[in-house]
């Protein structure tokens, strides 16, 4: 009898540690297919009619909208054939799918957007180490509002990862500053609190509620948003229609399965292991896009890179700690 | 709203607010009439929405066991914040 609740409760500890092990494990491959999908969306970008300088925000707006609504429809495929078409209509009107459409529109019309606008206003150089602390504002939210643990060694090594981030996207600032300077650093401390909330949001949703369906109301609401009301704002179907005939449009056809795959994988991960986690691990794509960028395109490896690529493997390894500690994410009861 | 049913996951959960710990076999049983027909109805996707609820508080596990095909079957009890978070959801 001894024996065999011993060989129980050292399954039950498997069990969960091979749960906790798939979380970190499905949160690291969304960085890495995140990282792919952004090199393929770069080529996509590079082409016309996103190329065409006089349309420096219509276009990525444009190519961000034609990007979720695709990967709305990629998503909806995948739902249907894994028998959860009906969940996405019956999810959408319950309460917590509520909490995920206001994910959506913090994370892609506010996020996104405002981290465009912001790149416009004020550079990268600015914005770009303001917008890679998104995962620290989520960590922060989530300990406040989802009472997520995090112990002092995941900070640490969430903050190697931010840090490595930073150090590979690197910009040096250009002299001069535009007029409406700090305006765009106040956009992009918007997008990424923008960004920090919809892991959140989407997260206290998915307490209750399918991630792969979550995922497929997020990516709804925000294409629809882009579609009928931040493009029309803009003017931005004239850019749409020419789009979807040219190759680059087929470009982001590719690029948004890939990043519903990643984003698939993000959002089971945030159920399992935790918004700060999932996080962390999520932001090391930009690693794997530099990576990418070396294989698929002639972007030299910097100093830059190997320092920022040693820093981001520090932090995941913090990160990742002792996956049997993940077995319980929040102090509940 | 149009008088859907509720989300899988959530059902599941629901399920439980009668305080007796259930597994997952017994879970299917409860709710086949009601989603037995839609291919997400599996063992797979009912103990991997269980394990999620635990992990986020939600549930807790109780007695287990080993089926005969050598598969641990854990039963899982609602836990007070699951019980709150539920009433707050409905």
């Amino acid at each position: 009898m001894m024996t065999t609740s011993a060989t129980i409760a050292q399954l039950k500890e498997r069990h969960d540690l091979a749960f906790a092990k798939k979380g970190l494990a499905w949160a690291l491959g969304s960085g890495m297919i995140w990282g792919l999908e952004g090199v393929v969306l770069g080529m996509a970008l590079a082409l016309a009619p996103f190329a065409d300088s006089p349309l420096w925000l219509l276009a990525p707006l444009t190519a961000s909208c034609m990007h979720d609504c695709t990967a709305a429809l990629w998503t909806l495929a995948y739902n249907w054939r894994t028998g959860r078409l009906r969940e996405v209509g019956r999810s959408i009107f319950s309460k917590p799918g509520r909490f995920v459409c206001l994910g959506a529109l913090c994370g892609g019309p506010i996020g996104m957007g405002g981290y465009l606008v912001a790149l416009k206003l004020a550079g990268p150089a600015y914005v770009m180490p303001i917008t890679s602390l998104y995962p620290a504002v989520a960590s922060v939210l989530a300990m406040i509002f989802l009472k997520e643990r995090i112990s002092r060694r995941a900070w640490l090594g969430l903050g190697l990862c931010i840090a490595g981030a930073f150090i590979i996207g690197y910009t040096p600032p250009e002299s001069g500053v535009s007029d409406h300077f700090y305006l765009g650093l106040g956009i992009a401390l918007l997008a990424t609190i923008g960004w920090g909330s919809e892991g959140v949001l989407a997260t206290y949703g998915m307490d209750l509620i399918d991630p792969t369906v979550a995922l497929n109301i997020y990516q709804i609401v925000s294409g629809v948003f882009y579609l009928f009301v931040m493009l029309p704002l803009l003017g931005g179907w004239i850019v749409l229609s020419s789009a979807l005939t040219s190759t680059s449009g087929l470009i982001l056809v590719g690029a948004a399965f890939l990043g519903s795959c990643s984003y698939l994988l993000w959002y089971r991960a945030m159920n399992m292991t935790g918004v700060s986690r999932a996080m962390a691990m999520n932001i090391t794509y930009a690693l794997w896009g530099i990576l990418f960028s070396a294989l698929l395109t002639d972007v030299e490896i910097t100093r830059n890179l190997i320092a920022g690529a040693v820093v981001i493997t520090i932090g995941m390894v913090l990160v990742v700690g002792n996956p049997k500690e993940i077995a319980n994410l929040r102090n509940v009861a | 709203m149009f008088n859907m049913k509720p989300p899988f996951r959530m059902m599941i959960a629901s399920n439980l607010t009668d305080g007796h710990p259930r597994n997952s076999l017994e879970l299917m049983d409860e709710l086949r009439p009601l989603y037995g027909t839609e291919r997400q109805f599996t063992r797979e996707v009912v103990e991997s929405h269980l394990q999620s609820l635990k992990a986020v508080g939600i549930v807790r596990d109780d007695e287990a066991e080993v089926d005969a095909d050598g598969r641990l079957l854990v039963r899982y009890a609602i836990t007070d914040f699951g019980r709150d978070k539920l009433r707050s959801s409905l």
